[in-house]
């Protein structure tokens, strides 16, 4: 057997841990496991990945209304960075279609005002947003995105992908005109359809068949990298057929290199001219686009490395990538790369292509350096139609049907999100159409939680609690009343007024359920001093229970829990409905206190029955309590001074059936039973109380009396007499036909009852009582 | 619920000084009245001549002796006709509870020792040998849970 270590193995220092950790030998012996186990799965994935990204890249680049070669640059720099910085093994950054179209909404706007370059718009864009993105990360705002739902995500996706389809329409429809300088979308839409007659009817074939091939092979071949061999197969057939010459006349198509022609080359670096040359209105134009593309960039990376995480297990660190999409963005800025984000397509490839760490992404931004390097000049043949239907696929793809669907039928308030942030979209500036779906959200929500949850509880005979609508828990003493959801200023407004309305003529306590209190602060705490105001007044209690330790707080800091008192406030237990259930006690005891005559002073006038010596104010508790509530209960039900002579606790049974009796004696006797308290007579009150603690768990079905004889309404006196008999607290249930406690005899009552009966034998010599 | 326990608990502090009686030479239905007068503590002192406490009166030591061996009457559904005559016999024929004593200096432990010796509702309380007060087993148990309750450090259910 092996000997059992009796010390901890001695924990590294963290410098001398990062030492080993950098050790040539230590990362020599990483290399080589990685070349062992991962590189060829990296390689693999790398090469799905680019091969699948070019043409993207090139297409997405077209949707920014910039050169198609930036979106290769911005497929090389920006994804090698992020996947050197990044936490996520899988995210592939990059040009993306929604980042793309809102890249073309800011530039070209800001181009065309100014007179630059669209593509120097782009980087300084780029610049800026990276900054934003790597400010963001390091005050750790990574949670942030977690604030912009579903609906306004997929409204504005499914915006981007009908401005992506309109813009597309004239290169899809291959009308060689030339574009206004107007960038506005549906500006751009009514140029195209004014111009209907110019239609190329063989580069519209060629969108046509494109789109329809792209759409075919993404259902029956979904891994086939169709895009890229379609582009080739189309320039090929536009080549052949001298399409794309001048000797094609009216049917020339158009093709990528008919505009600024891609070179074999990494000449990438420069420095953005709107550095160089800063042009302070243009800057000033540009910041809240920058904003723009830095938040949705990140959601978008978020969500996509999210998504891909919570199949591949692993952990990311969003304020990481947040820095790494930042990165990614500032640095490409120089390398003549537009804003870029996490791509959906080429992350989802490269975790089904099984890639197993960051240099999966990484291997497939060398890959389309080395594909430009070597191959590039070939994308100038690429016929523009093509493009056009590639980007059409692209379109379709982005509408997400089966969420738009589920969205739509889940609730109003996202069907509305959803409608505010597409319309926004196709109406509005892009940039400013994601604040307007997050301010809808929040409105929105404001708008539901600004309306708290309250029903009223009543206790069936069975003990358990049911709900039931608000006003219409029907006329009781004791008004029990559950609050839930967001209590903060906008939901407590005239709250203490609503909640007077479900008293009737008989309510002498409101008991408040906090437990499901959310949001809450100095509003709910005026209008619960409000409340209390105003139930004073009309001389009704306030007692608070399930109060957690930060409404406890609350109520501490607010003053309100002196006003209210120690003793009506209940904490808030693990056990459901423990704190209401000690609270109702207190009630009880309250109503007790506050009405009418004593039950120890009733005098029964009619029929010596059960029914007519009944009190049906008595104290009945649930099984599952321990010593600790029991102390607790018989505390509240003496100080109300209401417990009569014999103070006696009825326990029920689920069914709410009578199942026991506690009387103070038992009680009593519990405590001076226990084993500490029993030995040491000569204990301190200090002692006594720790030892009394310490047996706050004794279950309170031990200390109980389960033969305590009962009676029905109709029992007589000599019936009840016998049943008193034999009680040891003297106290005589009263049962109804289905066994439900619907009252109890108290003794002095019960006497009161022997006397009047005696006086009726012997009137000559009869027993005088005061009563 | 927090209270401050009332310090220093002892059996002085508990106390009632008022007492409660009945003399030892009483008839049974005397004693019946002086109970019905009791709604409190359905429980009387019974005192001797000499002053010297006999034990005490309960009402269902007053119940018990009344039916004592008629319950086949009850069973009937009659009050039993002995009980007329039973009233008026003198009080020593129903066996009372034994009273136990407390010193004034008692404390918390010592008096719920105490009471465990006794069936009785109250605890009397001597100076030597003059009764000076009793303690009720109501205040003992307001005293003792308060007490405890006051110092609980858990949180639940009893606040902070």
């Amino acid at each position: 057997m092996a000997p059992i270590a009796t010390a901890a193995a001695p924990v590294p220092k963290p410098d001398t841990a990062d030492k080993r950790r950098f050790h040539p030998k230590t990362l020599l012996a990483k290399a080589k496991h990685y070349l062992q186990h991962d590189a060829k799965a990296d390689l693999s994935a790398g090469l799905t990945v680019a091969v699948l990204g070019i043409p993207q890249a090139m297409a997405f680049a077209t949707i920014a209304g910039l050169p198609p070669v930036t979106g290769l640059y911005t497929s090389i720099v920006p994804c090698i960075l992020a996947a050197l910085l990044g936490s996520s093994r899988h995210l592939v950054t990059g040009p993306s279609n929604v980042t793309c179209m809102m890249i073309y909404g800011i530039t070209a706007q800001l181009a065309a005002h100014y007179t630059v370059n669209p593509l120097e718009v782009a980087l300084l864009l780029a610049f800026l947003s990276g900054l934003l993105q790597i400010l963001f990360g390091f005050l750790r705002l990574g949670a942030v995105v977690k604030y912009i739902s579903n609906s306004v995500v997929l409204g504005f996706t499914t915006g981007a992908a009908c401005l992506i389809a309109i813009n597309q329409l004239r290169d899809f429809l291959a009308i060689n005109l030339p574009r206004s300088a107007d960038a506005h979308t549906f500006v751009s839409l009514w140029e195209t359809i004014s111009a209907i007659g110019h239609v190329n009817l063989v580069g519209l074939l060629i969108a046509l068949v494109t789109l329809a091939l792209v759409l075919l092979c993404k259902r029956f071949w979904p891994r086939l990298p169709a895009p890229l061999l379609i582009l080739i197969v189309a320039s090929l057939a536009v080549a052949a057929l001298g399409l794309a010459g001048e000797a094609a006349g009216a049917f020339r198509v158009a093709i990528i290199g008919d505009g600024d022609r891609i070179a074999g080359s990494l000449a990438m670096w420069r420095i953005p001219a709107l550095l160089r040359q800063p042009s302070w209105g243009l800057w000033r134009g540009i910041i809240v686009g920058s904003f723009s593309v830095a938040i949705l960039g990140l959601i978008q990376s978020a969500t996509i490395a999210r998504s891909i995480a919570t199949r591949s297990g692993q952990r990311l660190d969003f304020n990481r990538e947040f820095i790494a999409q930042g990165v990614a963005n500032t640095v490409g800025s120089f390398f003549q790369c537009f804003p870029s984000a996490g791509s959906f397509n080429r992350s989802a490839v490269c975790f089904q292509a099984h890639g197993r760490t960051r240099l999966a992404p990484l291997l497939s931004g060398v890959i389309a350096a080395l594909f430009l390097l070597w191959l590039g000049p070939l994308t100038n043949y690429v016929p523009r139609p093509a493009f056009a239907g590639l980007l059409m696929a692209t379109a379709w793809f982005m509408v997400d049907r089966s969420r738009l669907g589920m969205i739509w039928r889940t609730s109003q308030h996202s069907r509305w999100v959803l409608l505010g942030t597409l319309a926004a979209t196709l109406l509005l500036s892009l940039e400013y159409a994601i604040f307007i779906g997050v301010f809808l959200s929040v409105a929105g929500l404001l708008q539901v939680t600004g309306k708290p949850y309250i029903t009223q509880l009543t206790q069936r005979p069975d003990g358990a609690f049911e709900e039931v609508p608000f006003k219409q828990a029907g006329r009781s003493p004791i008004s029990l009343i559950n609050l839930e959801g967001y209590f903060y200023f906008a939901s407590v407004d005239d709250l203490d007024y609503e909640l007077l309305q479900c008293l009737t003529p008989e309510t002498r306590v409101v008991v408040l359920r906090m437990k499901r209190l959310r949001a809450f602060g100095s509003s709910t705490m005026t209008m619960l001093d409000h409340l209390h105001d105003l139930l004073s007044a009309q001389g009704i209690h306030l007692v608070a229970c399930g109060v957690n330790k930060d409404v406890g707080k609350s109520l501490t800091d607010s003053g309100i829990r002196a006003k209210l008192g120690e003793q009506n406030i209940f904490q808030a237990d693990n056990r459901l409905f423990l704190s209401t259930e000690l609270a109702l006690a207190r009630a009880q005891a309250l109503v007790l206190a506050k009405d009418g005559q004593p039950a120890t002073k009733r005098t029964p006038s009619g029929p010596t029955t059960a029914a007519a010596l009944k009190t049906t104010t008595f104290l009945r508790f649930g099984m599952d309590h321990q010593l600790r509530e029991a102390l607790w209960l018989f505390n509240a039900w003496l100080d109300s001074g209401r417990a009569g002579s014999r103070p006696t606790v009825f326990l029920q049974n689920q069914a709410g059936k009578m199942a026991g009796a506690i009387g103070l004696r038992r009680i009593l006797g519990r405590l001076a039973d226990i084993e500490a308290v029993r030995k040491h007579p000569e204990a301190s009150n200090e002692q006594l109380a720790a030892w009394i603690r310490s047996d706050y768990i004794h279950p309170i079905t031990a200390m109980a009396s389960a033969e305590t004889i009962a009676v029905n309404d109709s029992a007589d006196l000599p019936a009840i007499m016998l049943a008193a008999l034999r009680n040891p607290e003297t106290c005589v249930p009263v049962l109804d036909d289905e066994g439900r406690m619907s009252g109890v005899i108290q003794p002095e009552v019960l006497l009161g009852a022997l006397a009047k009966a005696i006086n009726r034998l012997d009137a000559d010599k009869p027993v005088k009582s005061r009563s | 619920m927090k209270r401050q326990a009332p310090s220093p608990a002892t059996a002085s502090s508990l106390m009632q000084n008022d007492l409660p009686h009945l003399p030892a030479g009483s008839n049974i239905r005397t004693a019946f009245e002086r109970l019905l007068e009791q709604p409190g503590g359905l429980s009387l002192l019974v005192l001797a001549e000499d002053g010297q406490a006999r034990g005490y009166l309960s009402a269902e030591g007053l119940l018990r002796f009344l039916f004592d061996g008629e319950t086949a009457s009850l069973e009937q559904g009659q009050l039993p006709p002995t009980i007329l005559a039973r009233l008026n016999l003198p009080l020593d024929r129903i066996p009372l509870e034994r009273a136990v004593f407390l010193s004034p200096d008692d404390n918390l432990a010592t008096m719920l020792r105490r009471f465990s010796e006794t069936e009785a509702s109250w605890l009397a309380v001597s100076d030597g040998q003059r009764l000076i007060g009793q303690v009720s087993l109501q205040d003992l148990y307001l005293a003792t849970a308060t007490l405890t309750l006051s110092g609980d450090s858990n949180p639940s259910p009893f606040g902070e």
